[in-house]
């Protein structure tokens, strides 16, 4: 028994198929069936060929990427991959708003704000609503570096109406900051009374303090409450409780008293 | 030399797969003039979720087609939804390219049976005609995808992603070629189409306006870089409505026809019952936004907002963002729940109820 399957191993499908049938044991196939049937195999793939294919693609792009992603630095903006990509988009897509604002990513990079400004207002110039990145840190950038307080306004409600679900903060510059977990909990409460504020978290940084402001959608954004809110802090401790805090400009700004007190 | 067939009828498929392409080209500009980029999720909530729905009642709620593919139907989301799983952990720059690809070759392939169902109606074209319909739309969308400046950028951004540097001469040379590549495959086709005519079998100018009009679409908007909300939203569109349109059709003929058994998707073709197919794909975006927690307001194109939780300072209550408002609302739901248990259950159990007394 075990040497006529050993023998029949080394025979064609065709010559043991006849082996078979002259032994009477079945009815002799026909060439068709026995050479171009598929095989199980073959009939898995032919059915599945489309996940094995995007799959077995994707397989590959995805071990290249674990294995890159393992071995070597992250391509972001401050590497010198995203600046050669820069580069060569500069070129084959030059006047694009994405290639601006690619742009003024590596003026950012480099330290160059007023570059970064220039390109981040040519691609705004071209009405973009799609990059958020640029939206966002074009009206972050306004702050930081203390602009008008209308252009200000301006950049953050641009980016919110475009984009009012994104969970992209605000960061709010807060200097020294609270000095005790009491000054911290009035500042979070001043921040989070502001209507268009959703959210507010206060994370220390090698700068000082800053406040990181969470949006709620269909709100008009006016900088200037937070920072009244935030400059409760330099109101005298015991007038804190019973005065009001509000600015004209993001720097002009006043404490008066409450009314009906 | 030529003979007109259509897939629905003349004045259907002048809406639906002629002048759609325009109208929403049309739409995307008013879009890009008019409303916030968050549109782009409206049309989302609006087309493309329901026109997976169509889908499922397409697959899942035919009973013929779910016998027939059975082991697909089963094996394809277990597989899909692992490697999904695996991609986001692994390799997730990977699994967003092999989404974006697959898009793309289900764009194409969309265009490419659509142009079939025009040959299949009119009886047009030769035996092999569909390969040279395919390869006109993969080299015609290719070369779209290479040389549009929007698309561009992504390439060139991801090979850079992957450390497979190019040079801009490379990228030149590269596009330069996907034109010479069209232009003489056109040429090509002409040919097929020459040889066609010669062997005696019509050709239906349908199809081809259909193609002109839906590669108009996509390089009219993929060169108006200047916002992907004009590429996002009238693409959608486009292919969403289209496929909704098909699916509907082709249920209401299997219905009219008898060729497949009842089952849910009969119970959604017939007179009056298009708003019910519509409700519930409406229905199912509604319920597919709750599960992936996103907010209801995205139905609204940025112009309809829902009510916010506001502040009640008397109350020192602070205002809630959307993840606070979503637990809220769970937490509604819980408690409306139970409060509906507590109603039904004061009427139902009424031990002197004849109705309740036999049932004991």
């Amino acid at each position: 028994m075990g040497r006529r399957r050993a023998s029949e191993g080394t025979k064609t499908p065709w010559l043991q198929a006849t082996a078979r049938a002259s032994k009477g044991q079945r009815k002799l196939p026909s060439y068709n069936n026995i050479f171009r049937r598929p095989s199980h195999a073959r009939i898995v793939f032919h059915r599945y060929r489309l996940l094995f294919v995007i799959y077995g693609v994707g397989m590959v792009v995805g071990l290249r990427e674990f294995y890159l992603a393992r071995r070597s630095e992250p391509v972001d903006w401050f590497s010198d991959q995203w600046a050669a990509m820069t580069e060569i988009v500069a070129e084959v897509n030059p006047g694009d708003p994405d290639t601006d604002f690619l742009e003024g990513v590596q003026s950012m990079v480099h330290g160059d704000g007023p570059g970064l400004i220039s390109h981040f207002e040519e691609a705004l110039s071209a009405d973009v609503k799609h990059n958020e990145f640029l939206l966002r840190d074009y009206a972050q950038h306004l702050l930081d570096m203390g602009g008008d307080w209308r252009q200000v306004n301006a950049a953050v409600n641009r980016w919110r109406e475009n984009h009012p679900f994104s969970d992209e903060t605000l960061i709010l510059p807060l200097g020294t900051g609270p000095r005790n977990r009491s000054e911290a909990s009035l500042l979070l409460r001043d921040l989070r009374r502001v209507a268009w504020i959703g959210n507010a978290e206060l994370k220390r940084h090698q700068a000082g303090w800053r406040a990181h402001l969470s949006f709620r959608p269909a709100q008009r954004v006016d900088v200037r409450e937070a920072v009244a809110a935030v400059s409760i802090l330099a109101v005298p401790e015991s007038d804190r409780y019973t005065v009001t805090v509000t600015c004209r400009t993001l720097t002009d700004c006043t404490a008066s008293r409450k009314r009906g007190r | 030399m030529f003979k007109t067939g259509y897939i629905l009828s003349r004045r259907a498929d002048s809406v639906w797969f002629l002048g759609l392409p325009f109208a929403a080209v049309a739409l995307a500009l008013g879009f890009q003039a008019w409303l916030p980029y968050v549109a782009v999720a409206s049309i989302n909530l609006w087309v493309t979720t329901p026109h997976h729905y169509a889908t499922w009642v397409r697959s899942y709620g035919m009973p013929e087609v779910w016998e027939r593919f059975k082991a697909r139907l089963i094996v394809g989301p277990i597989a899909i939804f692992s490697l999904t799983a695996a991609g986001l952990i692994w390799a997730p720059i990977t699994l967003l390219l092999l989404v974006s690809a697959w898009d793309h070759q289900h764009s194409i392939m969309q265009q490419h049976g659509l142009s079939r169902v025009y040959d299949f109606k009119a009886g047009t074209g030769l035996a092999d005609t569909r390969r040279y319909d395919l390869a006109l739309h993969w080299i015609l969308y290719g070369n779209m995808f290479l040389q549009a400046p929007m698309f561009r950028f992504l390439w060139i951004r991801e090979l850079h992603r992957m450390h497979i540097p190019i040079s801009a001469a490379f990228v030149e040379g590269l596009l330069t070629i996907s034109w010479v590549v069209v232009a003489v495959y056109v040429v090509f086709y002409f040919l097929h189409l020459r040889r066609t005519v010669q062997t005696g079998r019509p050709i239906n100018p349908i199809k081809y306006a259909f193609i002109g009009a839906s590669y108009f679409l996509w390089y009219y908007v993929a060169w108006h870089t200047n916002s992907i909300l004009l590429y996002a939203v009238a693409h959608r569109v486009m292919h969403g409505v289209q496929y909704i349109v098909m699916v509907y059709t082709f249920m209401r003929r299997s219905a009219a026809t008898g060729t497949s058994r009842p089952g849910l998707w009969s119970r959604l073709v017939g007179s009056g019952r298009l708003r019910w197919f519509l409700i519930l794909g409406g229905g199912y975006a509604v319920v597919f936004q709750l599960l992936i927690n996103r907010p209801l307001d995205e139905f609204g194109f940025g112009v309809v907002n829902f009510a916010p939780y506001p502040a009640i300072p008397q109350f020192n209550i602070p205002a809630l963002d959307y993840a606070g408002g979503y637990e809220l609302w769970s937490q509604m739901m819980l408690y409306a729940y139970a409060l509906l248990h507590y109603y039904v259950d004061s009427f139902i159990w009424k031990v002197r109820d004849k109705q309740v007394q036999r049932g004991l």
